[in-house]
């Protein structure tokens, strides 16, 4: 293999194909021949990514394939990483914060989601599960977040969100942070009534509605 | 081949228990989890409010892996019992979880319950936890998921070995009278794990642990299987309906208590589901092929 195309599309395929124990050999490879990291990382990994996304879409794939997929794409990241330039390392991304709010401990969907914020480009805290309130909102000031995602999959925990959403208030804090949230009794109805800025109904509209609400930069990789 | 309806759960999307029932009652948290005593004086109460045929227990799906480890709180009346650390950071350590001890903990104390409730001449329906749930609460999840791919035999060992629990908690719960057990595994629904782990659900735990509970199945007690369940054996095309009528206008829940003797298996609706009546007194028993 000595086309670039053909390593992008093995790269690719390792995540699809949830190779985690032969993206790595690729992608020393990919580095060996010559070809720039970011490069591998966008058009191979990410792009592999992308395609398991879209096998989630259509019920192909499951979260168990999404986390299997991942593996092989942080497995691929971790040899391309030391490779990547310093001005494209250090690129600006916007900060989110994800976690499953109080008294919930059903992170499946957050961590989905988590994955597929990550591939597109976000700077992802994970707050882990049974969040409190307080938090989100000291992790906020913390790493000056853009964004905080809020998953539940119960009813009874729901009212969290609001609180969320008024400690940001009362912190004066919430034109800077977009929220928006996610999970089984969620709807965009409930996102309007507590001042959400967004809903999304699953993983793959989460990515659409983040970057609606905290823009990526354009990239300035050369094509 | 009869299919079902995809299920939606509505259920699954509440946990604890209305705070206003516990202070009505002079109850309180968590003493509502620990002590059978007031399990039983709020299951009842929760009975009554929902006009249902019967109490149901536990508040919660920590039981069994508290007894096996899991670190549950129970501290907030308003979302009820939950793990909110992981007692086992890796999968291998699953492998080596112990046997529940039926005789300590809050899975004694509900076992307790459901002895007062049977005594007082309740009928009860007790909810069993199926091996996803109960590692859920025990684990990373995703651990879980990764391990069925990369090493599915150690995946089938802690399988075999939480079945075994589950049906010496079946037979401990036929013991002090509890009449409908109720199986779910919520994170082992399909929509999540997908087919191929459904059916290595279904060929590893499911169809052993439903047989095994076989021989328990009588005038005094039916296994209700959760609709999401059903739902996987129907789509894995691993069962069938056989439709039983019943008097007209009896609600399911009803007919779960009813239909024992003649029905060993259902799992049509949600047991939760206390005034869905039945189309034509119909209740359908499911038969493993």
């Amino acid at each position: 293999m000595n086309d670039k195309k053909e390593y992008l599309q093995k790269l690719s395929d390792c995540v699809v194909n949830m190779e985690e124990d032969d993206v790595a050999e690729v992608a020393k490879s990919f580095i060996d021949a010559g070809y720039p990291a970011l490069d591998g990382v966008m058009d191979g990994l990410v792009d592999g990514m992308n395609r398991a996304s879209q096998l989630f879409d259509d019920e192909e794939y499951f979260v168990s394939d999404l986390l299997l997929c991942s593996d092989a794409m942080y497995a691929g990241l971790d040899v391309f990483r030391p490779h990547i330039p310093e001005e494209y390392s250090n690129k600006s991304k916007p900060r989110a914060i994800i976690g499953v709010v109080q008294g919930d401990t059903h992170d499946i969907g957050k961590n989905l989601v988590k994955i597929m914020l990550e591939t597109a480009g976000y700077e992802m805290h994970d707050l882990g599960r049974d969040v409190p309130v307080e938090d989100f909102i000291t992790k906020a000031k913390e790493i000056s977040a853009s964004l905080i995602c809020l998953s539940t999959l119960m009813t009874t925990t729901m009212t969290n969100m609001a609180k969320v959403i008024n400690r940001l208030q009362e912190e004066n804090m919430r034109d800077q942070v977009k929220v928006m949230i996610g999970g089984a009794p969620i709807s965009q109805a409930f996102a309007n009534k507590i001042g959400a800025d967004g809903y999304s109904a699953n993983a793959i509209g989460a990515v659409k509605l983040a970057k609606k609400l905290a823009p990526l930069e354009a990239s300035a990789r050369a094509s | 081949m009869e299919k079902t309806v995809n299920f939606t759960c509505n259920y699954n999307n509440a946990a604890g228990i209305d705070p206003a029932v516990i202070k009505a009652l002079n109850l309180s948290v968590p003493d509502v989890y620990w002590n059978a005593q007031s399990m039983a004086c709020l299951a009842t109460a929760i009975q009554e409010e929902n006009n249902a045929p019967f109490c149901v227990l536990p508040f919660c799906y920590t039981t069994e892996a508290e007894n096996m480890g899991g670190l549950i709180i129970c501290d907030d009346e308003n979302t009820g019992p939950r793990a909110r650390e992981f007692a086992y950071p890796t999968v291998e350590e699953l492998a080596r979880l112990p046997d529940i001890d039926f005789s300590q903990g809050r899975i004694h104390q509900v076992l307790e319950a459901c002895k007062i409730l049977n005594a007082q001449g309740k009928a009860v329906a007790l909810e069993l936890s199926g091996p996803l749930t109960i590692c859920n609460n025990l684990t990373d999840i995703s651990l879980v998921f990764r391990a069925w791919r990369k090493k599915p035999d150690l995946i089938e060992q802690i399988f075999n070995h939480l079945m075994v629990q589950s049906v010496v908690y079946a037979r401990e719960a036929q013991k002090v009278g509890v009449d409908i057990l109720c199986f779910a595994d919520p994170t082992a629904s399909i929509d999540i794990i997908g087919p191929k782990l459904a059916e290595a659900h279904a060929q590893s735990f499911l169809i052993p642990f439903t047989q095994e509970i076989l021989p328990l199945l009588d005038e005094n007690t039916i296994l209700q299987l959760c609709p999401k369940i059903v739902n996987t054996l129907f789509n894995l095309e691993l069962a069938d309906w056989r439709q039983h009528v019943l008097a007209p206008g009896i609600s399911y829940p009803a007919a779960c208590l009813e239909a024992r003797g003649q029905v060993k298996i259902v799992g049509q609706n949600c047991i939760k589901n206390m005034q869905h009546i039945l189309r034509n007194g119909t209740i359908k028993e499911l038969r493993l092929r």
